[in-house]
């Protein structure tokens, strides 16, 4: 059993027991927006529930579930101890203590500012520095990664690096990078003024440092789902990665792109050219490619896997794939999903495109099936497979069939709930609305699809207990007869890397390639604001009456 | 046949080739439609104070709304303010080219209108400018839609779109919901 | 991870006949995510032809 079990549990537990209050959060709110009419139903509780959501859902299911993951992998993958133990301790409790701050104001209603908090909207200053000490234990975590891999290098020379854990350095080394953004806004911007210690704010600067952080960090979110489509998915299935290396350069593409394109959240905003908006569309669509090399490389180690098993014939091999192993079944789901919120994100980026769906319901629907469903539903599925190491339990055939169920719950109602929003979307639905007036005769026929998604949530619900029920279960004392959890193999590949050049198993160079992309793509548009700032905007209280 | 690991790479890199092609087509489409086509988002780089905007200059209280400047362009000018558009409805032409343009005096707002590619951030500091032309005749919903605060789900507009000649200017060149 | 150098060799661990059946590999992947691009890219160019373009000009 894993030597630092209680450290993963407590992250994991903080991260899905938060997510499912939200998950109530988040079908009270699609209960509101539809025709039928909900309990406690105005504009306050609708923006406090839109604030609570998305800062559990964005940060804090998120920030838990990685650091969490990441321990797992340091541990298992390296097969040594996690250095630093006490300052991971502290760095947990540091963020329980944020998110629980922010939770508090935000359930007080004194930070309705939603978790993207465009300024000059201002909360209160605990919600913000709740925020904050989430961020900084998560950079502790960062700390912890970097120096065990190193450690496990230096004791190791010339060896590759396990892919697990490279993946989880990049990641956590990205994550450095993506924060800076955030924390300048909040600790130079937004704290000073929800203290009141200014009443301006510039506002282009503010959207421009968080559009730095708000793309990267959906790859932050997106790794541990990676990490297990190449090293835990393949094993479940019975197969091999097709290619190490490949795995390895998609985390590096990951690395470099996905942080020098955040303009691409500003394509409608007037404080950017042409010119700014046009690079970050460009390497925009080079961040595509190491989604798209993975489908390949997966697709090819599952069919390694159904050829294995017996399977024949150009797509013979999908029907011999073990797909009653929950880690297999997540894995078809995720990549179904992967091509309706792909395709949508292909839409977002494409440059003029933008206009049609920017700020509609189409935004909401792509990220909430290329997030909430193709990467969170490969959370539950690592969750599903590294629990029994946790608790010294096993799960047995009775335990995967509750899970397949859950799993299938999950991608069923995020379908059914994100389909009908991309359509609205694309019919003018805007965003953030709490309240639509169904009597008028341009909007009234959106009213059954509403209430089509709103059913879709509540699959997501039941399908989010569900997930609960699942993880207590294997909890508990280990009855005689069972046997004793299986420790972590992760996936063979076809050729295991002997010796990897050094760019393959470090990131020197790959950090220096991101500090010359982020110069150029982020120098002007941010340096334009040092030049000359914008014409300053008074700060707007949320947390005051008047 | 994927037995040696050159065998793996060829693979891979020939996908990547494919993967790029498909990559560089779309992008090339965006790209075709934007300095071909005139589809662009709108990145009109202009600043004003959001403080005195009110007071004088373009987006004064009398100045809003649609507009024929003498040289014969559309002008549509409306100020977003918690929680209302200032003016909540105007009138624009059909098949002839409209300047809308946008200001904040206060938070973040944000506009599309239904049924077209018209679709800007309004931020305080800024002007957001769209230039378009309407083809569709009709009341178009034009809606906040950036969070601004409590009332946001109540700030709407109207964008009526008239025949040429529906579309008659006053003395002044302008051309309200109200007259027509 | 072993020491030996796995540039030219075949994956060591698998026998005879796992060899022959991976075969075809990775002709089903190409045949799978082949189709799964073009899909994507005619859904894109449906929207972009009837969607984005006749939404008409803006700037």
């Amino acid at each position: 059993m894993l030597r630092h079990r209680n450290l993963v549990l407590a992250h994991l537990w903080l991260a899905f027991a938060v997510f499912a209050v939200a998950a109530v959060f988040g079908v009270w709110q699609m209960w509101v927006r539809s025709p039928l009419h909900a309990p406690y139903e105005n504009p306050q509780n609708y923006f406090l529930s839109v604030t609570a959501h998305g800062v559990s859902m964005a940060y804090v299911l998120t920030t838990f579930f990685v650091m969490g993951f990441g321990y797992f992998v340091a541990e298992t993958a390296l097969g040594r101890e996690i250095p630093a133990i006490r300052w991971a301790w502290a760095a947990f409790v540091a963020g329980a203590i944020g998110a629980l701050m922010a939770a508090l104001t935000i359930l007080s209603g004194y930070a309705s500012v939603l978790y993207t908090f465009y300024p000059p909207l201002t909360g209160s200053p605990f919600f913000y520095i709740g925020l904050v000490l989430v961020v900084a234990g998560s950079w502790v975590w960062c700390a912890i990664m970097i120096t065990a891999m190193a450690q496990w290098k230096r004791a190791n020379p010339g060896r590759a690096v396990p892919l697990a854990m490279f993946g989880t350095v990049s990641n956590a080394i990205m994550w450095l990078w993506t924060t800076a953004g955030v924390a300048v806004e909040l600790l130079f911007q937004v704290i000073p003024a929800a203290l009141g210690w200014t009443d301006t704010v510039d506002v282009g600067m503010s959207r421009t440092l968080f559009s730095w952080t708000l793309h990267a960090i959906v790859y932050f979110w997106l790794f541990p789902a990676y990490i297990a489509f190449y090293t835990m998915a393949p094993e479940a299935a019975g197969g091999r990665l097709y290619s190490d290396t490949m795995g390895r350069l998609a985390f590096i593409l990951f690395l470099l792109y996905s942080l020098p394109v955040g303009l691409h959240h500003l394509f409608m905003d007037p404080e950017h050219s042409t010119g700014f908006k046009f690079v970050q569309t460009t390497l925009t669509a080079l961040v595509t490619v190491p989604t798209l090399l993975t489908v390949f490389t997966i697709a090819a180690s599952f069919e390694v896997a159904g050829r294995l098993n017996g399977g024949t014939g150009l797509f013979g091999w999908l029907r011999a794939l073990p797909w009653h192993r929950p880690m297999v079944l997540a894995t078809g789901l995720a990549f179904v999903m992967l091509w309706f919120g792909g395709g949508g994100g292909l839409i977002n980026m494409s440059y003029g495109m933008n206009a049609m769906i920017h700020n509609t319901s189409s935004v909401t629907a792509h990220f909430h099936l290329i997030f909430g469903g193709t990467v969170v539903i490969m959370y539950f599925a690592i969750a599903y497979q590294i629990w029994p190491q946790l608790t010294g339990r096993t799960a047995d055939s009775s335990d995967f069939a509750w899970q397949r169920r859950q799993l299938w719950l999950w991608g069923i109602g995020m379908m059914v709930m994100t389909l009908p929003w991309h359509w609205l979307g694309l019919e003018g639905q805007w965003r953030r609305v709490a309240h639509f007036d169904y009597d008028d005769p341009l909007i009234a026929w959106w009213g059954k699809w509403v209430d089509v998604s709103l059913l879709g949530g509540v699959i997501l619900l039941i399908s989010a207990l569900l997930l609960i029920r699942n993880l207590a279960s294997l909890h508990g004392r280990r009855a005689a007869e069972e046997a004793p959890p299986q420790p972590m193999r992760y996936a063979l590949a076809l050729h295991p890397p002997a010796h990897l050049p050094p760019a393959l198993n470090g990131f020197a160079l790959w950090n220096a390639l991101v500090l010359v992309l982020m110069v150029a793509a982020y120098g002007w548009p941010i340096g334009q604001f040092i030049v000359q700032p914008s014409p300053a905007a008074i700060v707007h209280h949320v947390d005051r009456p008047g | 046949m994927a037995a040696t690991q050159q065998d793996v790479q060829r693979s891979e890199t020939r996908w990547a080739v494919w993967v790029s092609l498909f990559v560089v087509i779309i992008f090339g489409l965006t790209v075709f439609a934007a300095l071909v086509l005139h589809r662009n988002p709108p990145s009109n780089l202009e600043r004003i104070d959001p403080r005195t905007l009110h007071l004088s200059g373009e987006f004064t209280e009398p100045n809003l709304g649609t507009r024929v400047e003498p040289n014969g362009q559309v002008t549509t000018r409306i100020v977003a303010t918690q929680f209302a558009f200032v003016p909540p409805c105007v009138v624009v032409p059909a098949d002839r080219e409209v300047t809308l343009r946008l200001a904040s005096p206060d938070v973040i707002h944000g506009i599309l209108v239904s049924g077209t590619n018209v679709n800007t951030m309004v931020v305080p500091g800024y002007v957001s400018q769209v230039h378009t032309v309407f083809r569709r005749m009709g009341d178009l919903l034009m809606p906040c839609h950036e969070f601004c605060g409590l009332g946001h789900s109540q700030m709407l507009a109207r964008v009526r779109v008239v025949p040429a000649e529906q579309f008659r200017p006053d003395a002044q060149g302008r051309v309200s919901c109200a007259a027509s | 991870m072993s020491g030996r150098n796995g540039v030219e060799a075949q994956p060591a661990d698998l026998d005879q006949q796992q060899l022959l059946a991976l075969r075809e590999v990775p002709s089903g992947a190409i045949a799978l995510g082949g189709a799964a691009v073009l899909l994507l890219l005619v859904a894109w160019l449906l929207i972009y032809l009837l969607v984005y373009l006749p939404r008409g000009m803006v700037g």
